[in-house]
């Protein structure tokens, strides 16, 4: 009995996550050779010999490798800083540093706009007060405004990686090097380094995955000023033929080039996956390094980088919001609630947008939860045969950019199979269940780990069908991982962004794409609003999150 | 040359007393363990000496040399001291080669030098052939072995052993802790061996300092701490001992020996035992008496005076370990299997040799 019903669930699991993920994908990449029904080159010559497209390609790859530079130098001291040193209010720290974690990349890119926009950002506006100029001394609509808000919000990527592996390394390695006549300053080059480059490594792997994915940042910052890279250039096709088949087909070819460039990155960091032993498993203290004096200064250099990268930009989008009008001054009587009332009761366009992302996420939160569940029991406790393929496409549409996710959305679901879901709700969904199916597998996967298999066997022991033990002893034992899945899935989704601006049709609008096209209106103040309303959720979402997964160690199985 | 002195050292981790004024010396050439339960104190006081942690109160001399103290302290790199750490802590990073190498690299030794002197070390703990392996090619004990060369290439003044047998099978411990005794009589160094085996502190060392809670209980030799335990600490934690409250209800003409009434039974005979001439005892004087459960023999009833009935029973091969119940308390007693009684049989008890250790 029980292998049969395990037999078909995976079968149907097999069914789902082909159709949901593999059939797409690979349409895709066969699309992209596909001109006038024959199969050639043409579309990658097309993509290549025209200035419109090797820029933003050349652009993805310097946007990609710098910010890889700085938010691994960000990361890396402030992990060495929170994990080694005696810096005070380090709980505080750790907790602000990861703020930016949360903050949706486009939303971090709008407030950025607001404070470096040459003539009006606030920051500008002071320094053309101090200095009486007519424009301030920055510009964020340039290269490095895009690379410099990349790095901002990527560097949390670096700084878990990095405090992680500084943080479980065995102390004892450095002590035996200490005990062998080696230098403090001896000790960090030949034993700390060396130990933590693999997790430096596959986090500037990770950085370089999401920046060359990221579409909110250069479509906020860079549009304006033309510089275009490759996921702003795929939405331009689509937007530029609407959705005719031209448009299409140049989209697929660049999709399958960023998939290709992201594709690499991934293979990359599963090359360097080679960890070495350093991690124990007894609670130890890291040997801490006493700063002394230096304690001051450092800590007031951080406070003034938390200040200008954290506070400054949440500041801009909540004073904003608070504004009557873009662009009065910041006074009392100029602030009112009267944006947010707005949005959440005036405006349509916005209360559908609210309406569609709450549905869009609570269903793809749900669906994920539960088909994740059941591949993460397959991957985890059963020993079928392909099971590992199913993992694969699991974590497939993780490590590939969403710009490629929904292309190839609109190529296997616009009606050339019957299927035709183009412009509707539902091909939104689709796409998100795929894109985020893998962090309820994996969620869940790492609570169906902890349980011991002696716990079911028990359970089937004491009379209990295979069914039975799933429903009493597998699922109220998961609970936690469950509701965590749930929260990990909702929260991105509700604000996605990149996904759904490709596929949204003129009523199926998302808060995401709500907030952006507002942005590109000039609707400063309203898109404030709805940019504060997101934050304000995902940060009850994270605190409802750190909650459930400290009950899930506290109870530990 | 090689002598460690340590005087009055304390360590205190905010308001938890992890050391409390230990004094001891370890003589040069000499083995000595420091033995307790985990949170005792050894490895801290062994970190002390190492310079990996610094004192809150006291001092260390290495070599008449003072190293740490509240004023001075020499760090770590300074002292040439060797150490195995428990987990080993072979760096995973650099082959065999490169992590015995590494003390004399920082040394600037020439190229030539370390290498004769690496082949020199892995041959002589066994792991020639080695050297371009990487520590995740290598077992358990053969980790141990490069962490042994590796504290031993620099000629140290002593070596510190923290625990380095426990993450080792029963079988390669044993092994491995010959092998350490006889590195230790080929080279003669002082060794410092931190450990909560007693069996390994028993058999490695020439002294054997007890800790519990921060503090020492007693140093000695092996058979000193066995056989006369100065408290109940030591004498419960070394070995297994049966305590009695008891009473001193006579005495020998030559103070060795006497009779005591075990308490909440009067009425019932007096034992009978033997007891150092060391304690100085007078007649009813109140304690407790520990008595080793090989030093108990079961006679036939009308051979003894206190006669006992047989409450459990279980054959271990080498002994036999029978529970007898005397009052409320059950003793523990184990004979060769040569004598062989059944569960509910009744015998008679001959103690011969206790201690009393007065309240």
């Amino acid at each position: 009995m029980k292998i049969n019903i395990q037999r078909i669930i995976f079968i149907l699991a097999i069914g789902i996550m082909i159709i949901l993920i593999a059939f797409p994908l690979a349409l895709l990449f066969y699309k992209s050779f596909l001109k006038e029904n024959t199969l050639s080159l043409v579309n990658y010559i097309d993509v290549f010999s025209e200035k419109n497209n090797y820029l933003p390609f050349l652009n993805t790859l310097k946007i990609g490798a710098l910010t890889v530079i700085f938010a691994t130098a960000i990361g890396v001291i402030l992990a060495w800083l929170v994990a080694r040193t005696d810096i005070p209010f380090k709980g505080f720290l750790d907790t602000l540093l990861l703020v930016p974690y949360m903050i949706p990349p486009f939303i971090g890119a709008i407030a950025w706009t607001q404070l470096l926009s040459p003539r009006v950002g606030y920051i500008n506006k002071i320094f053309m007060k101090i200095f009486d100029t007519s424009q301030g001394p920055f510009n964020i609509y340039s290269l490095m405004g895009i690379i410099w808000v990349m790095a901002l919000y990527n560097y949390p990527f670096v700084f878990i990686t990095v405090r992680g592996a500084l943080e479980r390394m065995d102390p004892s390695l450095e002590e035996a090097a200490r005990i062998s006549g080696a230098g403090r300053f001896e000790v960090m080059k030949d034993i700390t380094l060396p130990l933590v480059v693999p997790a430096i490594v596959s986090g500037m792997l990770l950085v370089f995955v999401f920046t060359i994915a990221n579409f909110g940042i250069p479509a906020i910052i860079g549009m304006r000023s033309r510089i275009y890279v490759l996921t702003t250039q795929i939405y331009r096709y689509l937007r530029m033929y609407t959705g005719g088949f031209a448009g299409v087909r140049l989209a697929a070819a660049l999709s399958t080039l960023l998939m290709c460039v992201a594709g690499m990155a991934v293979f990359a960091s599963n090359l360097s996956k080679k960890k070495y032993a350093i991690i124990v498993g007894k609670s130890v203290r890291p040997g801490i390094i006493e700063l002394g004096n230096w304690k001051y200064l450092i800590l007031a250099i951080l406070s003034v980088f938390i200040l200008i990268t954290l506070i400054a930009p949440l500041a801009s989008i909540f004073i904003t919001s608070f504004l009557k009008a873009w662009g009065i001054p910041v006074k009392l009587e100029n602030l009112s609630l009267k944006n947010y009332s707005y949005i959440l009761f005036g405006y349509d366009y916005t209360k559908i947008a609210i309406k569609n992302s709450f549905l869009l996420a609570f269903s793809a939160a749900i669906i994920t939860t539960i088909i994740g569940s059941i591949i993460a029991y397959i991957s985890v406790k059963t020993e079928i045969k392909g099971r590992k393929i199913l993992d694969f496409l699991t974590t497939l549409p993780y490590s590939i950019p969403g710009t490629v996710v929904a292309i190839a959305m609109i190529l296997a679901w616009s009606g050339q199979f019957g299927v035709k879901l183009y412009y509707t709700f539902w091909i939104i969904l689709v796409a998100y269940i795929a894109r985020y199916m893998f962090f309820a597998f994996r969620n869940v996967s790492a609570s169906l780990e902890q349980i011991h298999s002696s716990l079911e066997e028990a359970a089937r022991v004491s009379g209990a069908t295979w069914l039975q033990n799933f429903r009493d002893i597998v699922i109220p034992l998961i609970r936690p991982g469950l509701v965590a899945s749930f929260l990990l899935v909702f929260m991105p989704t509700l604000r996605e962004l990149t996904i759904s601006i490709l596929l949204v049709g003129p009523r199926t609008i998302t808060i995401g794409t709500a907030v952006y096209n507002l942005q590109e209106e000039g609707l400063y103040q309203i898109t404030a609003a709805l940019s504060g309303l997101i934050i304000v959720i995902l940060f009850i979402g994270n605190y409802l999150v750190r909650k459930v997964i400290n009950i899930k160690t506290t109870n530990s199985i | 040359m090689g002598n460690i002195v340590l005087k009055g050292l304390s360590k205190k981790f905010g308001n938890v007393i992890a050391v409390n004024n230990v004094n001891t010396e370890i003589k040069d050439g000499e083995i000595v363990s420091f033995l307790g339960p985990s949170g005792c104190g050894k490895t801290t006081t062994l970190r002390i000496i190492a310079g990996l942690e610094r004192p809150t109160d006291g001092k260390v001399y290495i070599d008449d040399k003072l190293v740490s103290s509240k004023e001075c302290f020499i760090p770590p790199e300074k002292r040439n001291l060797g150490m195995v750490f428990q987990n080993y802590a072979i760096w995973p990073h650099m082959t065999v080669f490169h992590n015995v190498a590494y003390p004399l690299k920082l040394k600037k030794v020439s190229k030539r030098e370390i290498k004769d002197k690496v082949i020199r070390i892995l041959e002589m703990v066994g792991m020639k052939g080695f050297e371009e392996r990487y520590p995740e090619q290598l077992s358990g004990g053969q980790q141990q072995r490069v962490a042994l060369a590796r504290a031993m290439i620099m000629n140290p003044i002593a070596m510190l052993f923290d625990e380095p047998l426990s993450n080792l099978d029963a079988k390669l411990r044993e092994r491995m802790r010959f092998e350490i005794m006889d590195l230790h009589k080929k080279t003669g160094i002082t060794v410092i061996y931190v450990t909560h085996d007693q069996a390994e502190a028993m058999v490695l060392s020439d002294q054997i300092v007890v800790m519990n809670q921060g503090s020492i209980q007693q140093i000695g030799t092996a058979i000193q701490i066995y056989c006369e335990p100065v408290n109940k600490f030591v004498a419960d934690f070394i070995g297994i001992a049966n305590f009695i409250e008891c009473k001193l209800v006579e005495l020998g003409k030559d103070n060795h020996s006497g009779k005591v009434q075990i308490l909440g039974e009067s009425g019932k005979n007096p034992i009978e035992c033997l007891i150092p001439l060391s304690q100085k005892v007078t007649l009813d004087q109140e304690g407790t008496i520990f008595i080793r459960p090989e030093d108990i023999t079961l006679l036939p009833i009308d051979k003894g005076e206190h006669v006992v009935q047989i409450e459990r029973k279980a054959f271990l091969g080498s002994i036999i370990d029978y529970r007898i119940k005397v009052g409320k308390k059950e003793w523990r007693i184990e004979t060769n299997p040569g004598v062989n009684l059944d569960v509910g049989e009744k015998v008679s008890l001959h103690v011969k040799k206790a201690v009393f250790l007065t309240k």
